[in-house]
């Protein structure tokens, strides 16, 4: 009879041999649910010249690259700490959509040096993504609600209310000329270009700057001390005198406020409107962020390269989309999802082989 | 204007009758997993593609309603299966697991969908699936009450069901005492994800009748159907209520709009905060004692072998 012994390792293997198996084998088993789903019209090779069009070309993904490093730092707070925030998209949105909120209504905001400007709002996206976040982590850590499904649901209805807002009539965001989107934001608040890229100077500073905080954070204080204890001995913290629940809804908010950062970013640095209906519109930063998070280990130094990565994925879903078109083979932005999936799955299951050998016996 | 009359609130009932039957099937499988230990957050993914498998069979198949649900349940009983075996062979998350099948499915369900909606465009007077009748409505109503009823006495009353629960609570006891925890886990992933299916397939023929990305894959209700079982204590009969109050609440969320004179994008979020106000009511009352999840519900459980 075939059996399946798990023994657990003397020793682990290296952490990063894991990641590298689950984008391998997940790319491969994308290649063939692309291939098979398709009717046979995107080959695997298809599929790897996608991905490695990405991979060869940073300035393609450069914009996708800084904002889930940004979204990949924020995410691995929390996840450092036991918490998973799968609320990214909602916590990205409602940072975008305050900012446009009060850039509009509030002229004095805007009124100063560019700089400053910048500033203000960086920090409004950050309090903004910090207060949404921080209704799921009170939740979570005073009332025991499951964050997954919170946050996930936190979402929807932070979509929602963004379709709502946006439309309300005669509001001072309202585009002018009736489309579904906001106005542009302020030229003072909308960054430059580098000449001969596709990215600023402000989003490269942004992403340094959150990497560099999150990593103080968490290595040198206190704080960060208490929110990698509760991910890994939530039962010491309490025998210290900490307060768990507070520990998980500060864990929880600072990776929401964070986040918020990306949101500002991508409005200042990518596109100046919020388009709506946002669900649609959305190009899923926040789950995109999950992946990269995941792929990093948690460690911070390889979420850069996770987010290589996964952006370079991502931008072999519209590389494929652009290469097949949508009507001949069904290949739609949902190509994405079939990479993400498919990674993390292998990346779940994969993890693993990290402490156990797996045998099978007969 | 919001009429409370017996009427209105009738004719809302028997309206909301395809959406209940989706949403409580869809919840009593979630509820017969995670009776097993078995944390299900695939259950949006299992939603989106089984929905849309529904309406590829429909396209394809001239509205086969047989082939239309067989297929689904068959699907979604596989990848459950498939989740059961991993969660209870090897330690991996629960919930990385499910989260990457999600994915997974939103992915499958976009591929897959697409190309029978392009169909669908080119046949006249097509729609996928059956215009309940009234009669048909509250027959449903009752086929589920028979389901729940039918669950009660497979999880309460059978041996089968008690070896279920007992791998909920505590796996290593239970192996102990001779209960085959993963023979039970992958017995409750079949028939639960199977419903899954089976709802997921009553949403597209009994209810929304149409395929685009935002009404299935985006439409989240997959999560509504998690917060209806979890709301529910995952107890089979009290699952019937919240299923019923949920499906009233998304039916008739358009009605908000000149019920209550609501912007229509705020009554599309109602569902999704009552649900977020369901699960913490469930948390922060006795109720969570009353309908106590199972304590091993999403904790790695797996038999370790320490001498070969």
């Amino acid at each position: 009879m075939v059996s399946i012994v798990v023994v657990r390792r003397v020793k682990p293997i290296p952490y990063f041999v894991v990641p590298i198996f689950a984008l391998v084998i997940g790319i491969v088993v994308s290649m063939a649910i692309l291939f098979f789903l398709t009717g046979y019209m995107v080959w695997p090779t298809d599929v790897l010249k996608s991905i490695w069009d990405g991979l060869t070309h940073p300035n393609v993904i450069a914009n996708i690259f800084l904002l889930l490093t940004i979204i990949g730092f924020s995410l691995a707070l929390s996840f450092k700490g036991g918490i998973y925030n799968i609320g990214g998209e909602g916590q990205f949105w409602i940072a975008a959509w305050v900012m446009v909120y009060l850039v509009f209504t509030t002229p004095y905001l805007t009124s100063g040096a560019p700089l400053v400007s910048k500033v203000l709002v960086l920090l409004i996206g950050f309090a903004a993504g910090f207060a949404w976040a921080l209704v799921a982590g009170l939740l979570r850590g005073f009332i025991g609600v499951d964050e997954v499904p919170l946050t996930l649901m936190m979402n929807y209805v932070a979509y929602y209310l963004i379709d709502w807002f946006v439309m309300i009539p005669g509001m001072p965001w309202r585009d002018v000329y009736g489309y579904a989107k906001t106005r542009s934001l302020p030229q003072s608040l909308q960054y430059s270009i580098l000449q001969g890229s596709t990215v600023s100077v402000e989003m490269i500073v942004v992403t340094i700057l959150a990497g560099v905080i999150v990593w103080l954070l968490l290595d040198y204080t206190r704080l960060g001390l208490t929110i990698k204890i509760h991910g890994s001995n939530v039962k010491l913290l309490r025998s210290a005198g900490y307060s768990v629940p507070l520990t998980a809804a500060v864990a929880l908010a600072l990776s929401g406020g964070f986040i918020g950062l990306a949101g500002v970013v991508y409005l200042c640095g990518v596109t100046p409107s919020i388009r709506i209906p946002v669900e649609t519109s959305t190009s899923g930063f926040g789950y995109l962020g999950i992946l990269v998070t995941w792929l990093s280990m948690l460690e911070l130094f390889a979420v850069p390269i996770a987010a290589y990565v996964v952006s370079s994925l991502y931008n072999a879903g519209f590389t494929l989309m652009a290469m097949k078109g949508m009507q001949q083979a069904g290949v739609t932005a949902g190509v994405t999802n079939v990479f993400i999936g498919s990674v993390l799955l292998m990346y779940a299951l994969l993890i693993t082989i990290s402490e156990y050998k797996i045998k099978i016996v007969w | 204007m919001f009429d409370p009359s017996i009427a209105t609130l009738a004719d809302l009932i028997i309206a909301s009758g395809g959406l209940f039957i989706a949403f409580y099937l869809m919840a009593l499988g979630h509820s017969v997993v995670e009776k097993s230990g078995i944390l299900n957050l695939a259950i949006d993914g299992t939603f989106a593609l089984t929905a849309t498998l529904a309406f590829f069979m429909d396209v394809y198949y001239n509205n086969n309603l047989l082939l239309s649900f067989l297929v689904p349940a068959v699907v979604a009983m596989l990848f459950g299966l498939f989740m059961a075996f991993t969660l209870t062979k090897f330690p991996v998350s629960h919930g990385a697991v499910g989260l990457s099948l999600m994915f997974l499915m939103y992915g499958l369900a976009s591929i897959i969908g697409y190309g029978p909606r392009i169909v669908q465009a080119s046949l006249p007077n097509f729609s996928p699936g059956i215009a309940l009748t009234v009669e048909e409505r509250v027959a449903g109503y009752l086929v589920m009450l028979a389901l729940g009823l039918l669950t009660y006495w497979l999880i309460e009353k059978t041996k089968l069901g008690v070896s279920i629960k007992a791998s909920g609570e505590d796996p290593a006891a239970a192996e102990s005492l001779g209960v085959n925890v993963l023979a039970s886990r992958l017995i409750a992933a079949a028939i639960g994800f199977a419903m899954i299916g089976l709802g997921g397939a009553a949403y597209m023929n009994f209810y929304v009748r149409l395929w685009d990305e935002r009404s299935i894959i985006l439409s989240g209700y997959g999560w509504l159907a998690f917060a209806v079982a979890l709301s529910g204590g995952r107890h089979p009969l009290v699952v019937l209520l919240t299923a019923f109050v949920f499906s009233i609440l998304v039916h008739s969320s358009l009605q908000f709009v000149a019920w209550f004179n609501i912007s229509r994008e705020l009554s599309y979020s109602l569902p999704f905060i009552v649900a977020i106000a369901a699960m913490t009511i469930y948390m922060a009352t006795p109720l969570r004692r009353i309908l106590a999840p199972p304590r091993s519900l999403g904790r790695i459980y797996f038999r370790e072998e320490r001498t070969v």
